[in-house]
């Protein structure tokens, strides 16, 4: 049980802080997550022939080691330490071959010769970090009170059924920058899992939403479309869930057929926000009073795109004529 | 008490909250003493969406937020009168006895749920499951409700002016429900019925309250069908869906 | 003719050939009252290592063996002090009669310890009768209302209870009279169903609001306590305590009802035992035990059985079932009324038909007068006098001047499963089963 946040901006934003942004919608919601909490940012953009990845361990490593270790996939490499406590790595690599890059061997040739090491996100724009513990020290620690960006997700965590640490909290990630944050449960969970091991995703945790993550992956490399999958996962993962989901160029709200969870949208001309309270939305620095504010009825699923910014609402098989 | 002179006299009818710089419970301690000292009117600023302001009120004080407020606004209250100038979360007025609640914007889920008596009106939409567990209140909103409204309702009535969600009144004991917009579908054991004299006349006044006419709407009325009050095997076909 | 001997199938047993032809009659589900009647793991298989050479007994009388605990420290201005460890567990007027309500809550009194309301709101004659009272919020908020809410003196969000956990309440129309129709709000005569969930609240994030607004509504006097029937102990456990509870009341699947669902009562929930163990392992993970009590039900029969809780951690055990067969209810007279329902008594479980052949579960007034007020005071004073005799006997031979010093150590198990689900070693042996 916990809070979600979300922040995608119209046009360029230049001059919004997107860490600090989502941090202001978050705090508020510690109260609904005091456990942990996490963000998933989608900075500056790498060059097609580049990938970025959040490396984060728990013990030392022998830099030396890991680049040694690393070099030979790629035709270049840049790494930086991020945070306080030189355990998190943003690592950027030069691929050869910029059409293929297994990621599932990647992950398994890692956790083979590093097993302390943890991918926390891969992809062109997502940087994904999480702890145990408050918002603000997670900005903090890895010094992201300046991150800037074009959307984001954030959560704050209450464990329900699995371990309060750091790979438990939220957002998860499965493919190239996809990023998910729940707030929910999901009922079938195992049923989920023992089918979505089979067709080759791996999970890291026992954590429940991390399904999510995989799910959509897996309907993406069936060439869904966002909205497709999205669809699908409405009829296919029983429980509740408000979520929102995260892309290279999209970010997404959908909240299951009981409306269990809540969720708030917050639609100005600079943004769309979104957050668990309604009163997280007041914490934005500019809030706009003539902005518009609604809450999605239970089975809607929202698409927000940053190619078109077209605001795409999709509803389950419904004719529900809005009226005011 | 000091019998007062004639120059010395002040008589306090209103009395204005800042919310800013107090916590929740001395809000609600504050306004629980203001009452009782005999004030017409409390104003309060600055409510920010926070959650359970004007808990457990007993006295029909008039209370005004100027501004938004959070979950359980008026709940468990005796009786209240309670006006919010801005949208309200989750079970607004929940369990309310008596008195009357009037929002200008959008409530979220569960506005009025279990309420005993009292009006709760919503000048805006309400979200999912409107006047769940309906005890006897009124719950009018001018605009649309979500999905499950008036789940499990046992008394009362619930007027929305604008459109209903799936699953209208299900697992409905009584009461009554009159939809102006569309209904997309209802729920086990509720059915419809034509309005009579009387229903319309009901809605004529509830409507001037918040200035508009009952007339100007296609009001249907939504009641139980009270099939389902005692289980008859041979019913197969009618129970299939209520599980 | 050669005498055969008749065998009997486990599989298709004469009571799963019964259960399937009502099945057919009725073309639903089976509806009885009670809590699950199969054989499950439970306190019996626990036994006590009283004194001997090691450990000192105390002495009847003068060496005393204190009984009080206080529920609800966490926060509340006044939390609930009792006399002794043993509570009357929640029943609603309208699952009981007027009668037999009363009569719990004079004997309770006598005691100094607290009743519960039901799942119908709070009766004016059990506030009268019980001077501590802890009044239930339940999804169905049936009779539920702020000016009772202020006469608490706790209040008791319940979740589910052992019967049957994740399932609403039932009461069957013949016991919906006018007067149970009226406190709850319903039309007379109605096959009343509760929901299962609340309907201003869902998931624990959601629950700490709604607990703020049970202080804020009673200016964070009294305790809030949260009610669960035992699944997901640890989880359901160390979720309500982050919601915001001051006590946890934990109810296996031994524990009673007065009408479900059969299926519920038979195959869902575990047993009290296992219960207890993973409450209080959870309580002790989050570093509250002992901040936030814990008070256990389901199936406490005696004295042994609260001494064996209170050894595994509770800070309290809650009785229903039993506090009813002290006032008569399966007690061998009115024989052909037994009869009548189909059953005998020691074997009457049929609550949900309210025709109760002693008067307690009932709601007819001709059969509630065979259960005079006086009588049923009496008797449940006297029972629960037992059970506190009982306990301290047991206390003093183990040792102890205060019940709430018994512990796990004091105690060894008879089986497996009781080894596995206590953790406690098999009887002289170091074999704890799992370790």
């Amino acid at each position: 049980m916990c809070g979600i946040a979300g922040i995608i901006y119209r046009g360029s934003a230049k001059q919004r802080c997107l860490s600090l942004d989502l941090m202001k919608l978050l705090q508020p919601l510690e109260s609904r997550g005091p456990d942990s909490c996490g963000v998933g940012l989608y900075g500056e953009s790498m060059a097609f022939d580049q990938l970025k990845m959040i490396l984060r361990t728990e013990e030392q490593v022998v830099l030396e080691d890991l680049w040694d270790w690393l070099l030979p996939f790629a035709s270049g490499l840049e790494f930086k330490p991020v945070g306080q406590d030189s355990h998190s790595y943003r690592v950027v690599l030069w691929w050869q071959d910029p059409d293929y890059f297994d990621l599932g061997a990647f992950k398994r040739a890692l956790a083979q010769n590093f097993p302390q090491i943890h991918l926390m996100s891969v992809g062109q724009q997502l940087e994904i970090y999480k702890e145990v513990g408050p918002v603000q020290g997670l900005i903090h620690k890895y010094g992201l009170e300046e991150f800037k960006g074009s959307h984001g997700i954030g959560h704050t965590r209450m464990a329900t059924e699995s371990v309060v640490d750091t790979y438990h909290s939220h957002p998860f990630t499965s493919g190239f920058d996809l990023s998910i944050v729940h707030n929910g449960q999901i009922s079938n969970y195992y049923r989920l899992r023992s089918v979505l091991e089979r067709r080759g995703m791996v999970f890291e945790t026992d954590n429940d939403s991390e399904a999510i993550a995989h799910y959509l992956n897996d309907q993406f490399l069936q060439e869904k479309s966002l909205e497709e999958a999205l669809h699908r996962l409405l009829k296919d993962l029983d429980g509740t869930y408000t979520f929102l989901v995260a892309t290279e160029d999209k970010m997404a709200l959908v909240r299951d057929k009981f409306a269990a969870k809540p969720a708030m949208i917050y639609e100005s001309p600079e943004m769309v926000a979104i957050a668990s309270e309604y009163h997280c939305l007041l914490n934005l620095e500019g809030f706009d009073s003539t902005a518009a504010i609604r809450e999605p009825d239970a089975g809607e699923i929202n698409i927000w795109s940053r190619q078109e910014f077209s605001l795409k609402r999709a509803r389950e098989a419904r004719k529900v004529v809005s009226n005011l | 008490m000091k019998e007062p002179s004639v120059s010395e006299q002040t008589i306090v009818h209103e009395v204005t909250l800042d919310c800013a710089p107090l916590s929740t419970r001395e809000i609600n301690q504050q306004l629980k003493a203001l009452a009782a000292e005999g004030l017409q009117t409390i104003n309060i600023l600055n409510p920010a969406g926070r959650h359970n302001l004007a808990v457990g009120v007993t006295e029909p004080v008039k209370i005004q937020f100027q501004g938004p407020v959070g979950s359980y606004c008026g709940g468990l209250a005796e009786n209240v009168n309670l006006e919010i100038f801005g949208a309200c979360g989750w079970s607004l007025g929940e369990n309310l006895m008596l008195g009357d609640i009037l929002v200008h914007g959008h409530a979220s889920s569960n506005a009025g749920a279990s309420a005993h008596g009292g009006t709760i009106r919503i000048l805006g939409n309400a979200g999912p499951r409107a006047g769940i567990s309906l005890k006897g209140a009124t719950l009018l909103v001018t605009g649309n409700v979500g999905y499950g409204a008036a789940f499990m309702m046992q008394q009362g009535c619930l007027i929305v002016c604008g459109n209903v969600g799936p699953n209208l009144a299900d697992s409905i004991y009584d009461g009554s429900i009159f939809v102006g917009g569309a209904v997309d579908s209802l729920g086990a054991d509720a059915r419809f019925e034509p309005l009579s004299e009387a229903d319309w006349n009901l809605l004529t006044r509830e409507l001037a309250a918040v200035g508009l006419v009952a007339q100007d709407y296609d009001f249907k009325k939504v009641v139980c069908a009270k099939e389902l009050y005692h289980f008859k095997a041979k019913d197969w076909a009618k129970w299939k869906d209520a599980y | 003719m050669e005498r055969r001997v008749l065998k009997t199938s486990s599989t298709f047993s004469p009571e799963a050939i019964d259960a399937i032809q009502e099945r057919a009659k009725l073309g639903r589900y089976m509806i009885r009252g009670y809590g699950a009647l199969r054989n499950v793991p439970r306190f019996d298989d626990l036994l006590f290592l009283t004194a001997s050479l090691t450990r000192l007994p105390l002495e009847g009388y003068r060496e005393k063996c204190t009984t009080k605990i206080v529920l609800g420290t966490r926060h509340a201005k006044r939390p609930m002090e009792l006399e002794i460890p043993i509570t009357i567990a929640g029943m609603s007027f309208g699952a009981l009669s007027r009668n037999a309500k009363v009569g719990l809550g004079k004997a309770a009194t006598l005691l100094g310890t607290s009743t519960t309301t039901g799942d119908g709101g709070m009766l004016a004659d059990e506030r009268e009768a019980s001077t501590k009272l802890v009044y239930q919020c339940l999804p169905s908020r049936y009779g539920f209302n702020p000016r009772d809410l202020k006469k608490a003196d706790a209040i008791e969000i319940v979740i589910g209870q052992g019967a049957k956990p994740g399932g609403g309440g039932l009461l069957l129309g013949q016991k919906v009279n006018q007067v149970v129709a009226g406190m709850r709000t319903l039309p007379e005569g109605v096959d009343q169903r509760s929901p299962c969930r609340h309907p201003d609240w869902i998931g624990p994030d959601d629950l700490r609001i709604k607990i703020e607004e049970l202080r804020e509504a009673t200016d964070w006097e009294i305790p809030i306590y949260v009610k669960m029937g035992a699944t997901r102990v640890k989880d359901d456990v160390k979720l309500a305590v982050k919601s915001g509870a001051d006590v946890i009341v934990l109810d296996g699947m031994e524990g009673g009802t007065a009408a479900t669902q059969s299926i519920f009562q038979e195959h869902s929930g575990i047993p009290t035992l296992p219960a207890l163990v993973q409450a209080v392992e959870a309580l002790q993970e989050i570093g509250v035990y002992g901040q936030v009590q814990l008070v256990i039900s389901g199936g406490i029969r005696s004295g042994p059985d609260v001494a064996k809780a209170l050894a595994l951690g509770a800070d309290a055990v809650s009785i229903g079932t039993a506090s009813l067969i002290a006032m008569g209810c399966n007690k061998p007279i009115y024989l052909e009324d037994y009869q009548k329902l189909g059953t005998e008594p020691h074997h009457c479980h049929h609550c949900h038909t309210g025709l109760c052949p002693v008067g307690i579960a009932t709601q007819d007034e001709a059969l509630m007068e065979r259960l005079p007020i006086e009588q049923a005071t009496i008797h449940v004073a006297n029972y629960l006098q037992a059970l506190v005799m009982e306990v301290q006997s047991l206390a003093r031979a183990c040792g102890k001047s205060d019940v709430h010093n018994l512990e796990r150590e004091d105690l060894v198990a008879l089986t497996l499963e009781a080894s596995a689900m206590a953790k406690l070693p098999l009887a002289g042996t170091d074999f704890i089963m799992g370790r």
